[in-house]
């Protein structure tokens, strides 16, 4: 077969399957709309925490208005004690226990050292961060109060006190890229590579090994196979990748409004490497598994230990040595590494060679184990 | 009659995994090494080292030793010094480092008349629990400085350093994190991974095991190995991968409470309890699933959308009640979903055997409604041979 018959026949085989069509069309569109979902809010909000208000004053009421007004948090309810509320943080129910000592407002006006006290729970560490974040914000503020009361009260000119009060910030933690610090923006744009990677795979290697298993198709067919019809297979495949692929970088990003288009050029020529990578792999594993449904099965359960190898979650620099060796043999380490600076960050060409790189050897790799297995596999039929 | 013929399927079933490598290895192998593969991956418990760009167009006193306090936090680790911001973005662009530290020009000087432009930290917030982390670590070491300046000129007013410090810090959050205090990832991502790991990895088992009577036509000969009584044909052939995975998740709470070092606030024996509730959902709802489509490979497919995505619903990170309404309510759906607040309520919270029991309910409800959905199902298709063989 030339290049341009096994790609022809290799799509057709993949669109009349009428088990695996699904996969090759539908499945990554409706996973672009499923998978999202829970990030969709984007923030986190609506944390429950319950307050402890020991001192009952207008200062402490002031504290618990602030709270309500903080997005992140939701004042779920009121307790006379900490022991009242301890079980349900405990249980999980809430994320925070705010603690507003006895005579708080009093002591806040003498300068008597005093704090509210405030419980997160580290069995949730994302509530934990903003039920500590946003008390601790709000205590920032009536801090700033009272020791501008306090110096005004001890003589300082008020046009001093004017002048910090006017002050800027000393710090500002300015967010790149993902601009509102979208949970969903940073979680989909790594997740929607896996998605394509795993769903793709699944197709491929269950339509590979479904040739195999009936002697036919592309590549387990009575015909002869060259090179040019393993190349034909795997434009044929990498072509369903390829617009999985862009299906997300021009559609999926734009109308979920992730950050998006940052480098469009450079994304379409990524994405064609990481097609033809994706394909040659999940035609090796498709020959080796040498069935229809293992792939299923196999490539189920490996989407956790991938995405968290990648490096996008827990950052490189905290996993092991042999850990992040192992992640580079699987194509969504550059390829979610690669998108997410070519789609979100806008990187140019050079600034992702080691990911072009990595890939390529991947295609490379892959490339050749699919042709090794292919023959293998055609030896042990004709035998 | 009952046992033999329950004894028979059993036997039957081990004597299949026996010949084929491949099915014991999915049932035995894969899973175990991905559980060991995952507890290396946050094996290291928090990230430390991370590295960041500093730009100091300032070139003082100041400026030096704000680097110096940089350098000297856990976290962070400065690999650059660019000359300018442009060629500090190209770094971050390129992956080199996670976020650019700016100090601008006469920062030392401008600040000691409060009048300074701010010190800013451009972070990559696509990478969110590193920009959390410079984050905090940035702003320590800035704030750190700023105190120390606050301090000295609030001692004019008399009592020294100490008492000013003492003054400045009159009305203060004390934040205190409980449970798992020092946010370990291990604690954190293991312990939630984990257990989600191996449910998924049961049901895989389970749906394949009974799938591929039906891919395979073999319903009969595994009926009548039992003597022809579903139900018993159904516990010949779960039982061995069920007893596989209690044995497993059992394993993995004395890997937590005991190898890595973190027993359990509440009670051990509930925790227990509720992961082996969890694996023989983990069963009822391969029986649900195989029954609804009769068909292998599409069975599995249904374990990817309703199994494997199943961690992104339970609010593991981004907590539920941050979620839209028809997210929440799928996560509902979910098993997993109700585990969590089990485990981590035993577990780290020390939560009372009340709120256990409750926890449980849903639970206990996900053992008996798939199977009223999947046994009919199977009872009907067990007798059709016409809808057998499905691929």
């Amino acid at each position: 077969m030339t290049l341009w018959q096994a790609l022809v026949a290799t799509v057709g085989s993949a669109l009349r399957d009428r088990g695996l069509v699904i996969m090759f069309v539908a499945a990554v569109p409706i996973y672009s709309f499923f998978y999202p979902l829970p990030y969709a809010t984007q923030s986190v909000r609506n944390v429950p925490l319950v307050v402890v208000d020991l001192d009952a004053s207008p200062m402490s009421r002031d504290i618990v208005s602030r709270l309500s007004a903080v997005a992140s948090v939701r004042v779920g309810g009121r307790a006379s004690a900490i022991d009242e509320a301890s079980g349900a943080l405990a249980g999980g129910q809430i994320a925070g226990i705010v603690v507003v000592p006895e005579n708080f407002s009093r002591d806040a006006a003498r300068g008597t050292p005093t704090a509210v006290t405030v419980f997160g729970t580290g069995a949730y560490p994302v509530q934990d961060k903003a039920v500590l974040g946003s008390v601790g914000a709000v205590l920032q503020g009536v801090a700033g109060e009272v020791t501008a009361a306090r110096l005004a009260r001890q003589g300082t000119p008020a046009a001093a006190l004017l002048q910090s009060a006017r002050a800027g910030p000393a710090f500002i933690d300015q967010p790149l890229y993902n601009l509102a610090r979208g949970y969903g923006s940073y979680v989909v744009a790594a997740v929607s590579i896996l998605i394509v990677q795993q769903v793709m795979l699944m197709a491929i290697a269950a339509l590979v090994g479904t040739w195999l298993e009936g002697r036919t198709g592309t590549l387990f067919g009575p015909q002869a196979v060259g090179l040019s019809t393993l190349f034909g297979a795997i434009a044929g495949f990498a072509l369903f990748v390829f617009l999985a692929l862009l299906y997300f970088i021009g559609f999926a990003f734009w109308f979920q409004d992730y950050p998006r288009g940052g480098n469009l050029a450079g994304a379409v020529a990524f994405a064609a490497l990481t097609a033809l990578t994706v394909a040659s792999l999940g035609i090796a594993l498709g020959a080796w598994f040498a069935d229809r449904e293992r792939a299923f099965q196999v490539l189920l359960a490996t989407s956790v230990p991938f995405l968290f190898m990648g490096g996008i979650v827990i950052p490189r620099e905290a996993m092991p040595v042999p850990i992040n060796a192992l992640a580079m043999l699987v194509p969504t380490t550059p390829g979610i590494f690669g998108f997410v600076k070519l789609n979100q960050m806008g990187a140019t060409w050079s600034e992702i060679r080691p990911e072009f790189l990595n890939m390529t050897t991947l295609l490379l790799l892959y490339g050749g184990a699919a042709w090794w297995a292919v023959r293998v596999r055609r030896r042990e039929a004709n035998e | 009659m009952a046992t033999t013929g329950l004894r028979a399927a059993l036997a039957r079933e081990i004597r299949y995994l026996g010949g084929q490598p491949w099915d014991l290895a999915m049932l035995l192998w894969f899973p175990v090494a991905s559980l060991v593969l995952l507890l290396w991956i946050f094996s290291s418990g928090i990230p430390t080292g991370l590295p960041i760009a500093i730009v100091d167009q300032d070139h003082s006193s100041g400026s030096r030793e704000l680097i110096r306090r940089l350098a000297s936090m856990r976290g962070l680790a400065v690999t650059a010094q660019p000359p300018s911001l442009e060629a500090a973005r190209s770094a971050v662009r390129s992956g080199a480092v996670y976020g650019i530290v700016h100090i601008p020009a006469d920062w030392d000087r401008d600040r000691l008349r409060n009048v300074s432009p701010p010190v800013v930290l451009y972070d990559n917030a696509q990478f969110s629990l590193v920009a959390g982390t410079l984050g905090g670590d940035v702003r320590a070491s800035v704030a750190s400085m700023a105190f120390e300046r606050l301090v000295a000129s609030e001692a004019r007013f008399g009592g020294g350093f100490a008492q000013a410090a003492m003054r400045l810090n009159g009305v203060q959050a004390d934040l205190r994190t409980l449970f798992n205090p020092s946010l370990s990832y291990e604690a954190y991502f293991a312990g939630m991974l984990l257990p989600v790991a191996l449910h998924l990895f049961c049901v895989i088992a389970a749906v394949s095991a009974l799938g591929r009577e039906f891919r395979d036509r073999s319903v009969d000969a595994w009926l009548a190995s039992a003597g022809g009584s579903l139900p018993r044909a159904l516990i010949g052939k779960l039982a061995p991968l069920g007893l596989v995975y209690l044995l497993l998740s059992v394993g993995l709470v004395v890997t937590f409470a005991g190898w890595r070092g973190w027993p359990p606030a509440g009670s051990l024996v509930l925790w227990v309890v509720a992961i082996a509730v969890l694996m023989i959902v983990s069963v009822t709802i391969a029986i649900m699933l195989v029954g609804l489509t009769l068909n292998l490979r599409r069975a599995l497919s249904l374990t990817g959308f309703y199994v494997a995505t199943g961690l992104a619903f339970s609010g593991f990170s981004y907590p539920r009640a941050a979620m839209g309404e028809v997210a929440q309510w799928w996560g509902g759906l979910l098993p997993y979903t109700h585990y969590l607040p089990v485990q981590q309520g035993q577990w780290l919270g020390g939560a009372s055997a009340g709120t256990w029991a409750h926890g449980m309910v849903p639970l206990l409800a996900f053992m008996a409604v798939p199977l009223l959905v999947g046994l009919p199902l199977l009872a009907r298709a067990v007798r059709q041979p016409a809808r057998w063989g499905a691929r």
